[in-house]
């Protein structure tokens, strides 16, 4: 059973830095001093007005302070992250960002553009829509969210929110093209056309026309594309890609008859540049398709070379080999290919014809078996094709050729043409620096948590930090303390474990331990951990002598207790310990008394109300109850298991949707709840809305299994749903874990003894 | 019968090797085999109806033809089968296939409907062959929704035993073949099927990535339709079939789009084996494994697809030995900028692709490809081929558009040089040959008993093509009628080999070619210079050989089975 520890035993863990209180008025201004500086303040600034302000003692200020300066960070690492190609990382730091910050811009522009670049257009929509209601002049969020409809298949209203950025921001270059990209999607050639023409007016250049002319082949408009390639030509012969989208046009539109067109284009491409990827490997297949497979080798084995880990060059070298009868060549090539071919679902025209060249070349090897085997996966794979061969084919240069995939990578494109080079290279020293600095925020910001007694939150930040600093100077301390003040013991013990075994004299870590293994139920841990020595604070002094009592040292029990109450006659915290104390033994008189001592000595001592309200609650007094319980919640708004049994008990009034309400606050703290969870799940049950009663309870299954009650709870919400053989297993489960020879494990029970 | 004309044509000949054609190709065959479009000179007057949008699939594929003596007066007939729209395809007169007697005077004369054949519903194709022994060829229309057997009562008129016989089909037929494949002596039945046609349910013409053709919106399919199972069915001797096609490993469970049906015994162990063009799917080469069982061997043996491994739109198909090897090679004809295949045949039974080395493909890319056959159209004793082309898209633009011919299109001739390769020559054997039609089934065959053979074509939308080889017969030949006994007077599946000028000719007799027709079952042999044929072996369906030696040319030649032992 978790005993309960009183939120003071919290405070003496791990006290970092004091953040004592302010007059409000000094509080008020050095808020708007610190707006007022906001948009010029780095965030090393931050940090050191944080600091000032918390010596100042103006708490709320330092706070404020402290987040901007991590979001600052955030932003800055997000772009570092992406530029990096780490998306992922650029993601989770804007989110970071945007939970501080929702209502700022660049974070909204910064979260939009990271999911798109991460496949995730509704993400993006939502951050961006948050901002747009913000500042709905803005032609960069407008863009933004045009990108993001595009993204998300709704060109429609791209369109529309880029034709409102280009009202904001006439002639923008970028908004232009995707303006025009989006024009094309639309099938609205004459407005793709009208953007177009604006962007060339905006960036004149062989490079726009190119990148136009690119645009206009992947939409099907030949003519047009054809015409923007050749100006861009006329303008600058040695244009890069020009010549190979002209090729990569002739080979879509015209198949198998005319390739000499794009045999041309591709030549004069790699005359411009010999080490091109594409034109070597394209030539190289419209040469063997022209059955020109002497011409075509030398093309394709370079390909082969400067992508060796694609297929697409050895596919065809193989046929080449084939046709010119190098058979041992053709075994080679195919078989490379074949290994290379990562995904033969979307490769499966290649693949099936590389498996019949390999069989037709062991066939002419004389391996007969190997042959069989080949054509055997030949024929499987042509008889699992929804395509003719010629469609494969031509849906094999349309997706190969095709460059990019979203207007986001375009724009970015786009913007690498427009863009200044020697702007985007990244200081890795500036970046090691920036996250020595986060690392330095977070800390700060953990510690300040800790002492606010925001433990989850404090969590929060001490996790983001451990999992990418575990050695960062103190942390381990305290995120030790957050953790056990957040009655995450199971995180918390080896943490301070391996802490305690580099530092065996720090008795502050020692402390904490103890507490912690205390919470855990681990008394004999307690006693090795905190035995032996002599503790000043009331806390350590009463969990140590529990520990003793549930060990069954009695006589040494009585002593520290007797100690104990001698030292500290008038301690508000030790009497509600010992109401707490008498609550477990059921000594529900002498625990209502020992509660109301500690409140006649001190009227705010947590936990106090709190056990009042549950001896209440167990009396059937849910009035006397809810109001114990509102007062504790009102007390200690961050105690999050005085609120849940709050909710338990408004659930148990029959008032189901104030019930969620609090439920539902305390699971924006802490999400891995496991009790709030199941509470929730039952009141969704009980206003009709089974459904989501499920979700919830098979989340609170998930954090914490096999708890006979919610099982028994699935079954109903199972058969509620109509979904009777998952409610019979449910109630199976629940028999299975409530027959008498295998008893509910304490954990199952509730933290003040009652039986949940 | 007219002889060769000898001394002087023979100059003229060599002297016209050096006349370049109209594509500029210099050629080296005579130009004085000319074939002439004499259809209304002799007296055919049908005409194919069919929807002129061709807004489905199914009313594009019609078009058998089937050349067969059907009152054994030993002049061919010509049956031309007809099909209708789907609006109409319910209605069981909506189209009227047509039966033309040889007058033998080069004049036809339409006897539908004395014969009975008039109205075998929306007809695809036919093949014949004497299933009762008594002589006179039955005739099997496949067609959508129903096939038909007609039993050839031997008087002009033909009955309908369908259901008797248990051979209705069902769905959509296309090419179909007789050939006894289990040797009981009895003529089996196999049938291709197509598309499963359900009008209702049917995609929307130009609706969807397979009802587009070049950005033209275009009839659905067949990619993105369901596809149908073939047929296999037993003759029990009775009047009666027993569907037998998947215990004999024939039924196309993969249900592709069958189309051209060709048997012939292509690794000549005696049992005939069977290849089945399938369009847009890989083709099939069953090999009989002699206990009425089939093994798919295409994929192995490289028949299935082009040497790249794509399949191909397949529709006709042609057996002969081109190369004088003694083995046969199969060409198929195919879709547009798909090039005609050319298997041929190794010494190991395997295939190679000769279409690109024997100079075949390329001329043949832009055209949509149907009825062919090898045929010595000069009788200079090598296999010739002919190809009728003509697209399925009525909405293709009127010029050459990317790589495909428009809808209406020339006939192709290749000529044989003998050396394996071909040279494609329409242009300098007739107009007739380079007027554009939508054309589609094509049979061949001495219409006029003169020793050229001739070529029957059916077109949609309108009349057919009848082309005389006027000159063929300046060079010798011979022409071989094979009389079976048993079951099989037809002596389907009975081998001829031919040795003349120091080379061997082999060919086989077949029920069932080209694309969904059925040719002259007389082998026609082009002799070129030779005045006799030195041997003539005949390997009949049962294993009996019959030989001959210093055989005189230009002659229609009957050979009967002997009565076995």
């Amino acid at each position: 059973m978790k005993a309960r520890l009183t939120d003071k035993v919290k405070r003496f863990s791990g006290k970092a830095m004091p953040y004592p209180r302010m007059p409000i008025r000094v509080l008020i201004a050095a808020i708007l001093l610190t707006t007022l500086l906001h948009a010029e303040v780095g965030p090393q600034a931050h940090l050191l007005t944080a600091r000032k302000m918390a010596a100042a003692h103006q708490t709320e200020a330092a706070e404020k302070e402290l987040k901007l300066a991590l979001v600052s960070v955030d932003l800055t690492l997000a772009e570092i992250a992406i530029a990096e190609n780490r998306a992922q990382d650029g993601r989770v730091l804007y989110q970071e960002a945007a939970a501080i910050r929702g209502n700022s811009k660049l974070v909204a522009l910064g979260l939009a553009r990271v999911n798109l670049l991460l496949n995730d257009p509704a993400a993006a929509i939502v951050a961006l829509q948050k901002a747009i209601a913000i500042y709905p002049r803005d032609m960069e969020l407008h863009r933004s969210m045009g990108e993001a409809c595009a993204a998300s298949g709704n060109a429609g209203r791209a369109l529309g929110e880029f034709e409102q950025a280009l009202r904001l921001k006439p002639k923008d270059p970028q908004t232009l093209y995707l303006a025009g990209t989006a024009a094309l999607t639309l099938h609205n050639l004459s407005k793709a056309q009208a953007m177009y023409y604006a962007l060339l007016a905006s960036v004149p250049g062989a490079a726009t026309h190119v990148l136009i002319g690119r645009l206009y082949r992947d939409f099907g408009h030949d003519p047009e594309a054809t015409s923007q390639l050749r100006r861009a030509l006329s303008i600058n012969p040695h244009a890069r890609r020009a010549h190979y989208y002209l090729g990569t046009i002739a080979v879509i539109r015209e198949g198998a008859v005319r390739l000499e067109d794009a045999e041309s284009e591709f030549r004069q491409e790699l005359a411009l540049a010999p080490d091109d990827y594409s034109s070597n490997l394209y030539l190289g297949v419209v040469l063997t398709q022209e059955r020109r497979y002497v011409e075509a080798e030398p093309f394709l084995v370079k390909a082969v070379a400067l992508e060796p880990t694609s297929p697409d060059g050895l596919v065809f070298l193989a046929r080449v080999y084939f046709e010119q009868k190098r058979y041992a060549q053709v075994v080679d090539a195919a078989e490379r290919a074949i290994a290379l071919t990562t995904n033969p679902a979307s490769s499966h025209f290649q693949i099936a014809n590389t498996h019949y060249t390999l069989a037709q070349a062991w066939r002419s090897l004389g391996e007969k078996a190997k042959a069989e085997g080949e054509f055997s996966i030949a024929r499987q794979l042509k008889e699992q094709a929804t395509k003719t061969s010629r469609d494969e084919m031509q849906d094999y240069f349309r997706n190969s050729i095709k460059e990019a995939q979203s207007t986001t990578e375009v724009r970015l494109q786009f913007l690498a043409q427009t863009a200044d080079p020697a702007g985007a290279a990244i200081d890795r020293k500036e970046r090691e620096r920036l996250e020595d600095l986060l690392a330095e925020i977070r800390f700060e910001l953990g510690n300040f948590y800790v002492h606010e007694q925001r433990n989850d939150e404090a969590v929060s930040e001490f996790s983001a930090l451990f999992h990418s600093r575990p050695d960062f100077p103190g942390l381990k301390k305290t995120y030790g303390a957050a953790l056990v003040g957040a009655n995450r013991t199971g995180e918390a013990i080896p943490i301070l474990k391996s802490l305690l075994n580099n530092l065996p004299e720090d008795m502050d870590v020692r402390r904490m331990l103890g507490h912690a293994y205390f919470q855990a139920e681990d008394y004999a841990n307690v006693i090795s951990v905190l035995g032996e020595r002599d503790w000043r604070d009331i806390p350590t002094q009463y969990v140590l002598a529990t520990a003793l009592a549930r060990t069954g040292q009695d006589d040494a029990a009585k002593d520290a207790f007797a100690k104990l109450l001698w030292k500290n006659p008038r301690s508000a915290e030790l009497q509600a310990l010992l109401g707490q104390a008498a609550a477990q033994q059921k000594d529900y008189a002498a625990a209502i008394f020992y509660y109301k001592e500690a409140l006649a000595l001190d009227s705010t001592v947590p936990e106090a109300h709190l056990g009042i309200g549950l001896i209440a609650m167990r009396n059937g007094d849910l009035k006397g109850a809810e109001k114990e319980l509102q007062t504790e919640v009102r007390a200690h708004p961050g105690d999050l298991r005085a609120k849940y049994y709050l909710a338990y008990v408004v659930g148990l009034s029959q008032r189901h949707a104030d019930a969620e309400k609090l439920l539902r606050e305390i699971l924006a703290k802490r999400a891995d709840f496991p009790d709030a969870h199941a509470a929730l799940g039952k009141e969704l049950f009980a206003e009709d809305k089974p459904a989501q009663a499920l979700q919830e309870l098979l989340i609170a299954d998930k954090l914490a299994p096999s708890q006979p009650r919610l099982l028994y709870q699935l079954g109903l919400v199972y058969r509620k749903l109509g979904r009777m053989e998952d409610a019979q297993q449910a109630f199976l489960r629940y028999r299975e874990l409530r027959t008498p020879a295998t008893p509910i494990a304490p954990s199952q029970q509730s933290e003040d003894g009652h039986n949940e | 019968m007219s002889k060769s004309r000898g001394h002087y044509g023979y100059v003229f000949v060599v002297f016209a090797g050096c006349v370049f054609n109209a594509l500029g190709q210099k050629r080296s065959t005579p130009s004085a085999v000319q074939f002439t479009d004499v259809t209304s000179q002799v007296g055919i007057t049908f005409e194919h109806t069919s929807s002129s949008e061709k807004r489905y699939i199914l009313e594009s594929m019609a078009g058998g033809v089937a050349l067969f003596d059907y009152d054994n007066d030993g002049w061919l007939d010509i049956y031309l089968l007809n099909s209708c729209t789907v609006e109409t395809a319910i209605d069981p007169h909506c189209a009227r296939s047509a039966l033309y007697h040889n007058n033998h005077d080069g004049t036809f004369t339409d006897v539908t409907e004395r014969s009975g054949l008039e109205y075998p519903g929306f007809a695809m194709g036919a093949c014949t062959a004497d299933l009762d022994g008594d002589g006179s060829e039955e005739v099997y229309v496949t067609g959508f929704g129903s096939n038909h057997l007609y039993h050839n009562k031997g008087n002009g008129t033909f009955t309908d035993i369908t259901t008797k016989a248990g051979v209705a089909g069902g769905d959509w037929s296309t090419g179909c073949g007789f050939a006894d494949y289990d040797r009981d002596g009895k003529l089996d039945l196999f049938v291709a099927r197509y598309v499963y046609f359900d009008q209702q349910n049917s995609p929307k013409f130009g609706e969807g990535k397979t009802c587009q053709y070049r950005g033209i919106a275009v009839q659905c399919g067949p990619r993105g339709l369901p596809g149908s199972s073939d047929l296999l069915y037993h003759n029990n001797g009775d009047s009666t079939f027993t569907e037998v096609s998947k215990q004999a490993g024939v039924s196309d469970e993969q249900h592709l789009f069958g189309l051209g049906v060709a048997w012939f015994d292509y690794d000549q162990d005696g049992w005939p084996d069977l290849y089945v063009a399938n369009d847009t799917g890989p083709n099939y080469l069953y090999h009989n494994l002699g206990n009425g069982k089939f093994e798919e061997v295409g994929f192995p043996l490289g028949v299935a697809l082009s040497s790249e491994g794509n399949e191909r739109g397949s529709m006709g198909i042609a057996i002969g030995d081109y190369d004088a090897s003694g083995r046969f090679s199969i060409f198929v004809t195919n879709f547009a900028e798909e090039y005609d295949e050319l298997y041929k045949m190794a010494a190991d039974g395997s295939f190679t692709e000769a279409s690109y080395t024997s100079k075949s493909a390329q001329s043949s890319l832009p055209f949509v490809k149907w009825g062919t056959a090898f045929f010595d159209f000069d009788n200079d004793g090598w296999p010739d081929l002919f190809v009728a082309c003509g697209h399925v898209y009525p909405q293709m633009p009127a010029q050459v558009s990317g790589g495909s011919q428009p809808y209406l299109q020339r006939k192709l001739l290749y000529h044989n040089n003998g050396d394996g390769t071909f040279e494609e020559v329409a242009a300098v054997h007739g107009a007739a040959l380079l007027v554009p039609r939508s054309s589609r089934g094509a049979a061949f065959g001495d219409l006029f008993n003169n020793g050229n053979v001739d070529v029957v074509v059916n077109n949609l939308d309108g009349n057919a093509t009848i082309l005389r080889n006027d000159g063929g017969n300046q060079q010798h030949w011979l022409a071989i009628h094979l009389v079976g006994s048993g079951f099989n007077r037809s002596a389907i599946g009975a081998l001829v080999r031919l040795r003349a000028n120091g080379r061997s000719q082999m060919q086989v007799v077949q029920s069932g070619d080209s694309y969904l027709s059925q040719s002259d079952k007389r082998l026609h042999f082009g002799l070129g210079s030779a005045v006799t044929a030195e041997q003539i072996q005949v390997t009949w369906p049962d294993g009996q050989t019959t030989a001959l030696n210093s055989v005189r040319a230009d002659q229609f030649l009957e050979i009967k089975e002997p009565e076995p032992k």
